[in-house]
């Protein structure tokens, strides 16, 4: 009899149990998305393309595109934005590597010990640098030096981290494979590992490029308010000058050539970097 | 069970947040103010006893900048009830009709007769010359003085280190330049209308030395033509050289660690810098100072002119919390809520009356006693203080300084003007004129070279990418491989995915 009870028990269970569908498992991150990524996008793109009147115009694009002043500063701010990254790769590639295949990273310290940073607010962090920079004297050589050495301070991590992961993942077998048909380990570095990795490089480069672009809270400490990037005209367009759709214009623009850059270099196809991001 | 318990737990949690919600609704017609000021521009301390003696509980939040203020404020007018905006803010809200009258309520003149009573003769007349004369208050014929309550005023001037650099480096706002001993070493505000009226007073120097009436000051302070714009831009560019740096708020922290001589200050922060660099007060990021450390800074009003601010409470058109704001007015308009403040923030307060001027004036600044007859210098308030009394100091030489960064003299008022807002269009060519100064202008052929070479290298790699679809590209045979040397069969790509 009892056993009979057991199943009516089961049965009432299992008739009480919530039963989701995967598509109404969507539904949370649908409503985070529409509200704070596609409204906010729209919003975007509503404003760059009408003027403080809100009448449609295209008054915003041609002030872009038709000064020298803010396509110089986008120029600049590309240029900053490459070298740093440039300089995270060279920088975090071997760490990356060092880290992945070391013996002494086994509970992950030597990783934390990198990682670690990243946990204190970056505002206090640019600020001691700088101080630190200043006492140790090479902070007075040149403001553009000083911006990309803030820059690869703060997003180092970005770096390290994807390409860790990729290379600590990456198996092992193809390396020793490498090795036992002959080839030096130089040339099994740049045949396999190296090739095996432009996964982790590639979501990196995503990581870093795109926010040293607008970070101007660095530019504007480790350059003393010298040096003006594209993220601090956007910022000046929404809090001193209340011209909101200028501002929106100019972030559209970044946005467009991020994607442009992206699809060129196939960042779209990063099936391999799956898990890689932070 | 588990369920039922953990639903339990969470509303436990939330609880706190729905009375919040609760609170906010039904209580901000009565028991609640909500105030929105500076950072660090209010003891925050004497909220209490505000609260025990009316039992208004205060809800204080900051603001970065006066800006920031106005976004806020358009996007919801009736997010706080009183708020403190600079000047030109209050001209401009007031011209938008987003704030309301404030001193002239007739029914609520009672909880104003402190304030009405000490508010500074000076302070009270350049407010009345401000008139609201168009928007929605057009025709009911205001003043900036009818839509606030005066809380703080100042002027701008150059700070700068006595030791290595003279009174006479910085007699004018450009003076420091023509000194090459502190190239390098000088900073302006990273704001565009401190720096404006900076390259304004720089421009027309000689016109404004000429000037002996402040009507004319104030005009050639507030000139927007686009030549002057032009003027101004091509001035503090040209300065970019010498500068350490544009700033607003590190400027302070640079001069007493000694990384510059001299920097454009408001008369707030100058008193603060003066008094953290001699050691007698410490700063809550710089610490104790050493000996070694300790400077004698001083504070100068440049002599064809400055600007002279004022802040105060206004009260946003979408607050109906009157009960409230003109009981926190009369609190914050008390003596010992002014010294209270004066004594937190180091900035000045509007108000006059024998309270201040015995207790801060006298108190902080006066030293006749020490100094021998002949000795010193005499400054007399009266044109703040009001003429029914002898409102005169002395001070020496050295804290002639520190005394003018928190009470400039009546010559000194004489020359700075108050600076109106700027309208959407000056706007639009101040902000160009400023993202000239900021960043740097390449030539157009250098853009251009630069723009190609970039499209010409993403041609170049979307083709390199469709090599294989375009027939027309023939790519130079690949070396053969290891494999292929050796004779040995190729794996294809298929069959490796099947190993």
């Amino acid at each position: 009899m009892s056993f009979n009870k057991d199943i009516e028990k089961a049965n009432v269970k299992s008739a009480f149990r919530p039963s989701f569908s995967r598509k109404q498992l969507c539904i949370p991150y649908g409503l985070f998305l529409a509200l704070f990524v596609v409204l906010p996008l729209l919003l975007i793109v509503f404003y760059a393309f009408t003027d403080q009147n809100g009448s449609i115009s295209f008054a915003n694009f041609i002030r872009f595109f038709s000064s020298a002043t803010t396509l110089s500063t986008l120029i600049i701010s590309i240029l900053i934005a490459l070298a740093t990254t440039l300089i995270c790769i060279i920088i975090a590639y071997p760490v990356a590597y060092i880290l992945a295949n070391s013996n002494l990273n086994k509970g992950g310290t030597l990783l934390m010990l990198f990682i670690m940073p990243m946990w204190i607010n970056f505002v206090l962090r640019a600020m001691a640098m700088k101080d630190l920079l200043t006492i140790i004297g090479v902070f007075n050589f040149n403001n553009y030096l000083n911006v990309i050495i803030g820059m690869v301070y703060d997003y180092l991590p970005f770096m390290i981290l994807p390409i860790y992961t990729v290379l600590s993942k990456m198996d092992k077998s193809y390396v020793e494979a490498g090795k036992d048909l002959g080839a030096s380990s130089f040339k099994t570095f740049t045949k396999i590992t190296f090739p095996l990795s432009m996964g982790g490089i590639a979501s990196g480069i995503t990581m870093v490029f795109m926010p040293t672009m607008t970070c101007y809270v660095i530019s504007d400490t480790f350059g003393n308010g010298l040096i003006t990037i594209v993220g601090k005209l956007i910022d000046e367009q929404f809090t001193t000058f209340q011209n909101w759709n200028f501002g929106s214009a100019m972030a559209m623009v970044l946005l467009v050539i991020m994607l442009v850059s992206m699809w060129i270099t196939g960042g779209f196809k990063n099936e391999d970097t799956r898990g890689t991001n932070l | 069970m588990k369920k039922v318990l953990m639903l339990f737990l969470t509303l436990f949690i939330l609880a706190p947040t729905f009375s919040l919600f609760g609170c906010a609704k039904t209580e901000t017609t009565s028991k609640v103010i909500r105030v929105c000021n500076c950072e660090d521009y209010i003891d925050e301390s004497i909220f209490e006893e505000f609260t025990a003696q009316t039992g208004i509980e205060v809800i204080y939040s900051t603001y970065g900048t006066n800006e920031n203020l106005y976004n806020e404020l358009v996007i919801n007018p009736n997010s706080y009830d009183l708020v403190v905006p600079s000047e030109y803010m209050i001209e401009k809200l007031a011209v938008e009709g987003r704030i309301q009258p404030l001193t002239k309520k007739t029914e609520y003149q009672g909880y104003l007769t402190d304030y009405n009573s000490n508010i500074s003769p000076f302070i009270k007349e350049k407010l009345q010359a401000i008139e609201i004369d168009s928007g929605k208050y057009k025709n009911d014929n205001l003043s900036l003085y009818d839509f606030m309550v005066g809380y703080m005023w100042g002027t701008m001037g150059w700070v700068y280190n006595t030791e290595t650099v003279s009174v006479d480096d910085v007699k004018n706002w450009y003076s420091p330049f023509n000194n090459s001993d502190i190239y390098g070493r000088i900073t302006i505000k990273d704001s565009v209308r401190d720096s404006y009226i900076v390259g304004l007073a720089m421009v027309y120097q000689d016109e404004l030395e000429l000037a002996t009436d402040n009507q004319t000051i104030t005009e050639i302070l507030n000139r927007t033509d686009k030549t002057s714009i032009n003027k101004v831009g091509d001035k503090l560019s040209s300065l970019k050289d010498k500068l350490y740096g544009f700033e607003v708020d590190s400027g302070k922290n640079d001069i007493v660690l000694g990384n510059i001589d001299a920097y454009v200050a408001w008369s707030g922060d100058a008193a603060y810098a003066i008094d953290v660099a001699a050691g007698e007060y410490d700063d809550e990021d710089l610490g104790v100072l050493e000996d070694d450390q300790l400077k004698s800074l001083s504070y100068y009003i440049p002599d064809e002119g400055s600007n002279i601010w004022f802040d105060g409470f206004v009260m946003p058109s979408g607050s109906t919390n009157y009960d409230a704001v003109y009981k926190f007015l009369e609190f914050i308009s008390s003596s010992s809520s002014v010294y209270a403040n004066m004594n937190y923030t180091g900035y000045t307060s509007m108000m006059a009356g024998d309270y201040i001027f015995d207790n801060i004036v006298v108190d902080w600044f006066d030293e006749s006693e020490d100094l021998e007859v002949g000795e010193g210098i005499e400054v007399d308030f009266s044109y703040f203080f009001g003429n029914n009394g002898d409102y005169t100091i002395k001070v020496s030489e050295e804290s002639y300084g520190r005394l003018i960064a928190q009470y400039p003299t009546q010559e000194n008022v004489e020359r700075c003007a108050v600076m109106s807002f700027f309208d959407s269009e000056t706007l639009m060519d101040i902000n160009e004129m400023w993202e000239k100064v900021k960043g740097e202008t390449w030539s157009w052929w250098v853009i251009i070279l630069i723009v190609s070479l970039v499209v010409l290298l993403a041609i170049l790699m979307i083709l390199y990418k469709n090599k294989d679809k375009i027939k027309w590209i023939k790519l130079p045979e690949r070396k053969k491989s290891y494999a292929q040397r050796k004779g040995l069969t190729e794996i294809s790509k298929k069959e490796i995915k099947y190993l």
